[in-house]
C-alpha cells in the first residue's frame, strides 16, 4: 500500500508538456544580473576599480574621486589566503604591516598573499570566487566595512559596504563576482549588463582654469578632435556635482568616443559604435541621458 | 570560474533537476502554467546566485525556498486568494490511489493554506527533515509539526486510511 509520499507523488503526477526553452531562462537571469549591478542606490556605495596598478573611484562618496599611483608594498609581509569560506581572522594574528596610502583596507601582493592593513579584520574570505587567482573579502574595522573581489587584472571594492543596493557580502559577490575575470571597455559584448565606459586619458582634459578663463574640455593631443561638447552636464550627485563635470563627443584617427569627465582630472569613455550598438544611442545628447540614467542608477555608472 | 564555464554549470544542473522542480513548484500552486511561471522566477534569481548557490551545494535548497515564497506572495494578492476550508469531507480510501483519487488528493492538497501545503509538500513529498522545513520555510520547527499535523488532517479524507493513521 503505497505511503503518503508516494500517494502525493501520484497524485502531482508529471508535467503535461516539455519545459519552457532554458535560454529564455538564461536570457533572463543576464538581464537579471545586469540590472543587479546597476541597481544600488546614488551616493550609497563607494565602489573603485583598480586596473594595472592604477585606482579608480567611481563614486564621489569615499573622496576618492580622482585616480592615485598603485601603493607600494615592496616591504609588506602577506597573509596567505585561506581555503573558502573561512572563518574571520583576527588581525592581530597578522604581522605588522605597513600602512599605504587610500582607503582600501587590504591589497594583494605581488605573490598574491592577502594585505591587511593594521586594525582591519578580515571576516569573510573565498578562495577562487571566479575562478583561479581570484578572491572575495570581507573587511570591518569597528563600524567600518568593505568588501573586495581580487581578479588577475582588476580589484572591484566597495569601501562603504553595506551599501543599499547589497544588504550582504554574499549578494554582492553574487552580483560582481563574475565580473572580475572579465575584460573591461565597451567592445567585449558582455551580454550580462557590463559597465561600457573605461578610463581614458589620452583624449580630452579640463581647460586649465589658470591658462584661460575658456571652460570645457579640450583634446589633450593634436591627433584628438573634440567634435562636440557639453560643459556641466547634469550626470547626478553620484558621478559629480554638475559645476564639476563635462561630457563630450571626440574623435582619435579613425575612431570616436563619447567622454564624461570629472574634474580634476576622471576621464570616462565609451566607443560610439558600442552605444550605438548596444544602446541606440547616435548622439552626445542621447549619451548624456544615457549616463544621466546610468549614475541616477547609482552603482558604477558607466564602470 | 569564466562566464562560460558559470552557465555550463548552471544548464547543467538546470537541465537535470528542472522536471523535478516543475513538479515541485506545480504542488505547490497547481497549475502547471503558473508552476513554470514560478519556476522560471525562480531559476532566474539562481542564475544571478549561482556561483555562491553552487559553492554551498545548496541549489534544490535555494531553488525551492524561492518558489515557496513566490508561491505564498501570489496567493497572498486579492485575485489569487483562495479560501481553505477547515474540514475536507471524510470518505473511506481503501482502494489504491486512482486517477481520480489523486485528482481528489491534489485537489485537497491545494485547498490546504499556502504555508501549510508547503509543509506538506516539503516533509511528506519530499522527506525533508522538520529541521530542514523549519529551515527553508522560515519558521519554527513547532509551527512545522503543526502545519504538518493539521494539513495532513486535512487530506485524511483522500490519503489511505491505514497511512494516516
Amino acid at each position: 500500500m503505497p505511503d503518503i509520499a508516494e500517494q502525493l507523488d501520484a497524485a502531482i503526477g508529471i508535467a503535461p508538456g516539455p519545459a519552457p526553452a532554458l535560454d529564455r531562462t538564461i536570457a533572463e537571469g543576464r538581464r537579471a544580473l545586469g540590472r543587479r549591478r546597476l541597481s544600488v542606490a546614488i551616493g550609497a556605495v563607494a565602489t573603485a576599480v583598480v586596473i594595472g596598478g592604477t585606482a579608480w573611484a567611481v563614486s564621489p562618496g569615499d573622496g576618492g574621486s580622482s585616480r592615485s599611483d598603485a601603493p607600494g608594498f615592496g616591504s609588506a609581509t602577506s597573509a596567505a589566503p585561506t581555503p573558502a569560506p573561512t572563518s574571520p581572522t583576527p588581525n592581530d594574528l597578522l604581522p605588522e604591516l605597513p600602512d599605504w596610502p587610500g582607503q582600501d583596507a587590504v591589497m594583494l601582493d605581488e605573490a598574491g598573499g592577502l594585505l591587511v592593513k593594521p586594525g582591519w579584520t578580515v571576516t569573510e574570505q573565498i578562495d577562487e570566487i571566479n575562478g583561479p587567482g581570484t578572491l572575495a573579502v570581507e573587511v570591518v574595522r569597528g563600524e567600518r566595512r568593505q568588501w573586495f573581489l581580487f581578479g588577475k587584472a582588476m580589484t572591484i571594492s566597495s569601501l562603504h559596504a553595506p551599501s543599499e543596493g547589497y544588504a550582504t557580502f554574499d549578494e554582492w559577490v553574487d552580483v560582481n563576482g563574475p565580473l572580475i575575470e572579465g575584460k573591461r571597455g565597451g567592445g567585449q559584448g558582455d551580454n550580462a549588463g557590463g559597465w561600457p565606459g573605461e578610463p581614458r586619458d589620452d583624449l580630452v582634459r579640463f581647460i586649465p582654469r589658470f591658462i584661460s578663463s575658456a571652460r570645457g574640455l579640450e583634446p589633450v593631443s593634436s591627433d584628438v578632435t573634440v567634435v562636440d561638447q557639453v560643459f556641466n552636464p547634469d550626470l547626478g550627485e553620484s558621478f559629480a556635482p554638475s559645476s564639476r563635470t563635462g561630457a563630450a563627443e571626440v574623435r582619435k584617427g579613425d575612431q570616436s568616443w563619447y567622454v564624461v569627465a570629472r574634474r580634476p582630472a576622471d576621464f570616462i569613455a565609451v566607443a560610439t559604435d558600442v552605444a550605438e550598438r548596444r544602446y541606440g544611442i547616435t548622439d552626445l545628447a542621447g549619451f548624456i541621458a544615457f549616463a544621466q540614467e546610468r549614475y541616477a542608477e547609482g552603482g558604477g555608472g558607466l564602470l | 570560474m569564466s562566464r562560460s564555464a558559470r552557465e555550463t554549470s548552471y544548464v547543467d544542473y538546470v537541465t537535470a533537476r528542472r522536471e523535478h522542480l516543475r513538479r515541485v513548484a506545480y504542488a505547490l500552486c497547481g497549475d502547471w502554467h503558473r508552476a513554470d511561471d514560478l519556476l522560471q522566477t525562480a531559476l532566474v534569481k539562481l542564475y544571478v546566485a549561482w556561483p555562491r548557490v553552487r559553492r554551498t551545494g545548496s541549489e534544490d535548497a535555494y531553488v525551492r525556498r524561492i518558489l515557496v515564497r513566490a508561491s505564498i506572495d501570489e496567493s497572498r494578492r486579492p485575485w489569487r486568494r483562495e479560501r481553505p476550508t477547515d474540514t475536507l469531507p471524510d470518505r473511506p480510501a481503501a482502494e489504491p490511489t486512482s486517477p481520480e483519487d489523486r485528482s481528489e488528493l491534489f485537489a485537497a492538497l491545494q485547498a490546504l493554506p499556502p504555508q501549510q501545503r508547503a509543509t506538506v509538500v516539503l516533509r511528506h513529498w519530499l522527506g525533508l527533515s522538520v529541521a530542514d522545513t523549519a529551515a527553508e520555510l522560515g519558521i519554527s520547527e513547532g509551527t512545522v509539526k503543526s502545519h504538518t499535523s493539521r494539513g495532513l488532517a486535512a487530506l485524511r479524507g483522500t490519503l489511505e486510511p491505514s497511512e494516516t493513521g
